[in-house]
């Protein structure tokens, strides 16, 4: 598994664990389905996505130590913009 | 073996010989490449221009610096770059025509260089000097283009920066990239390669296109090739004579997103293999004795300036940096921004490769993971190239003197003081000889803080406060835009200051 995909792995079991919160389960599990949708992506296989993933893995982490509706709304905003950007086309060689 | 030098000066500046351009000039001296160039010869500067959209490709003021050097030891300079291969879709230095134009819109024509600049290789890239390279880890033989080859010296004068594919864009990528043709390039990508071609190697899942009806751009799957190998059918199925490829990359940016490609780390360590061997065809064409290599340091994007974007660097500016050894300067620029900090903010942060000490470019500049900094610097070593170790030399200042304003290098009194006696620009015939209408003394600590402790407004002899309504000193209402303030309350300030 790639770097990118390995860190995004790791992003989705945080928010699998913050989905036992009922507060955010709902939020969560539609987070971690959208998620399952791009992981296979090219954007996830080349290091394209190593940055979001990253982005997301900070934000997760944040929202385990600081569950709140601000921390779950940048995880959320973070998993649009990994839906914009996974599909758009690529630069010259991504 | 002794160790080669590079010489190299650091990209702070505090007086005009410390400027970059000039630190640039400097190493140039230092390496020697002055006693390299004799008079009459012909010296080709091999330079990036930059695909349209980029921003930090090497500024036309260090090429016209070398240029001007070059003419100054009696060689004949011109500046070049090359046509590219398609890559992308709407690639803007296919062609000499595409390549002269983005060149003149990123500033490089005679006017900014003192030279011609021309393209390498001709007008469609196959204007070319065929050179066999037994001694090549890859290729065996390499194209290089022709106005390269049939110079009588080569400063190869690079941007040192990241790269999709190659990882890093030094020295040997414009040696094993920028002087091939682009029959050269086509070699140096793995065109139609058994083993490494795209064609022969690429994982293909045409079961991910979505149809037409889905993929708004699908015709761009089938336009997106030169050479017309993608077809959309009638029944949705996309196929791909993929025996005919020939590695131009134009179609990488559309299946790679769709997944109809899998990243193909054969091919993109492949080409940086044979980068090294096309660096080793260019230096047999020219002669290792008739080449110098700079390195400037500065603006170090993530990606190449071939990709019509420049993000934040990934370091701060390094230097500037010149060798004989094409292996030792870009191993330098390596360790260079290896040992220097991330730019805060930068990919070098996303990627969390922005402490010292990380190796900024594997995944950096690498467009897929597994490539490394190190594969076409090594291949170089192997193919004789030079050598990774190297010493530093730090090149001092050539002084003030050596900067002066080329055109006219006289002192300002000599220069001007005659003019000025003529066409005085400072009206020292009003206000009592201080020239102009001005207070006499401003709180410059209300303006010097977080806050601004005067009003706006409340400054009747300086009214105008950045809103175009009135200029300071101009009592003359027809002045204004329209004859007009833009609002009322420069009116009223206007006819108070009128009455005073």
């Amino acid at each position: 598994m790639g770097r990118a995909q390995d860190l995004l792995e790791k992003a989705m079991q945080n928010i699998k664990e913050l989905s036992n919160n009922a507060d955010f389960s709902d939020r969560c599990n539609d987070g971690l389905s959208r998620l399952d949708a791009q992981k296979d992506k090219f954007f996830f296989q080349s290091l394209a996505g190593l940055p979001s993933a990253n982005k997301l893995f900070k934000a997760s982490e944040k929202m385990i130590a600081g569950p709140n509706d601000n921390n779950m709304g940048e995880i959320e905003t973070i998993i649009q913009e990994i839906e914009d950007k996974a599909d758009a086309p690529g630069t010259v060689l991504t | 073996m002794e160790k080669p030098n590079v010489y190299f000066m650091d990209a702070r500046s505090e007086s005009p010989d410390t400027s970059l351009i000039n630190k640039t000039v400097t190493v140039f001296e230092a390496a020697g490449f002055d006693k390299m160039i004799n008079k009459g010869d012909v010296v080709a500067i091999k330079m990036h221009c930059g695909e349209l959209g980029s921003s930090a490709y090497i500024r036309p003021a260090y090429v016209r610096a070398i240029a001007d050097k070059i003419k100054e030891l009696g060689g004949r300079p011109f500046a070049c770059d090359t046509t590219t291969q398609t890559y992308g879709t709407w690639g803007s230095r296919v062609t000499e025509l595409d390549l002269i134009e983005t060149a003149e819109k990123n500033g490089f024509s005679s006017a900014t260089l003192g030279c011609p600049f021309i393209s390498a290789d001709g007008y469609v890239g196959t204007s070319d000097y065929r050179v066999d390279i037994p001694e090549g880890y890859l290729l065996k033989e390499a194209y290089i283009a022709q106005a390269i080859a049939a110079a009588d010296k080569v400063i190869v004068l690079t941007h040192f920066k990241g790269h999709g594919m190659g990882v890093i864009g030094g020295a040997l990528k414009n040696l094993g990239i920028g002087c091939q043709s682009k029959r050269g390039k086509f070699n140096v990508h793995m065109g139609r390669h058994p083993e490494y071609g795209i064609g022969d190697s690429t994982v293909f899942h045409p079961e991910n296109f979505k149809g037409k009806e889905d993929d708004p751009d699908w015709e761009l799957l089938e336009n997106c090739c030169p050479l017309g190998l993608f077809e959309v059918t009638k029944n949705d199925e996309l196929l791909w004579e993929r025996e005919k490829c020939i590695n131009c990359l134009g179609c990488g940016s559309w299946m790679n997103p769709r997944g109809i490609f899998e990243p193909n780390l054969a091919n993109f360590d492949a080409t940086d293999i044979a980068i090294a061997d096309g660096a080793l065809g260019v230096i047999k064409a020219v002669g290792k004795e008739n080449i110098g290599f700079i390195n400037v340091a500065v603006d170090v994007s993530p990606k190449c300036d071939c990709a019509g974007f420049s993000d934040l660097p990934l370091v701060p500016h390094l230097g500037v940096f010149a060798s004989k050894d094409p292996v030792a300067i870009d191993q330098a620029c390596v360790n260079a921004a290896m040992h220097a900090p991330g730019t805060p903010g930068s990919l070098a942060e996303e990627m969390g490769i922005d402490a010292p000490g990380e190796r900024k470019f594997d995944l950096g500049g690498g467009a897929i993971e597994g490539l490394s900094e190190q594969t076409t610097i090594n291949t170089a070593v192997v193919n004789g190239l030079g050598s990774r170790d190297h010493e530093i030399i730090h090149a001092q200042p050539l002084g003030r003197d050596r900067f002066a304003f080329p055109p006219d290098p006289r002192p300002t009194k000599v220069r001007f003081a005659k003019m000025f006696e003529k066409f005085q620009p400072f009206p020292f015939d009003k206000h009592d000889g201080r020239g102009y209408n001005r207070l006499d003394k401003v709180d410059i600590d209300a303006v010097k803080g977080d806050n601004i402790t005067v009003d706006p407004h409340s400054h009747q002899d300086a009214a105008y406060h950045g809103d175009g309504g009135w200029h300071p000193g101009d009592d003359d209402p027809s002045f204004l835009p329209n004859g007009s303030s833009s609002n009322g309350k420069a009116d009223k300030k206007d006819s108070k200051a009128k009455k005073e």
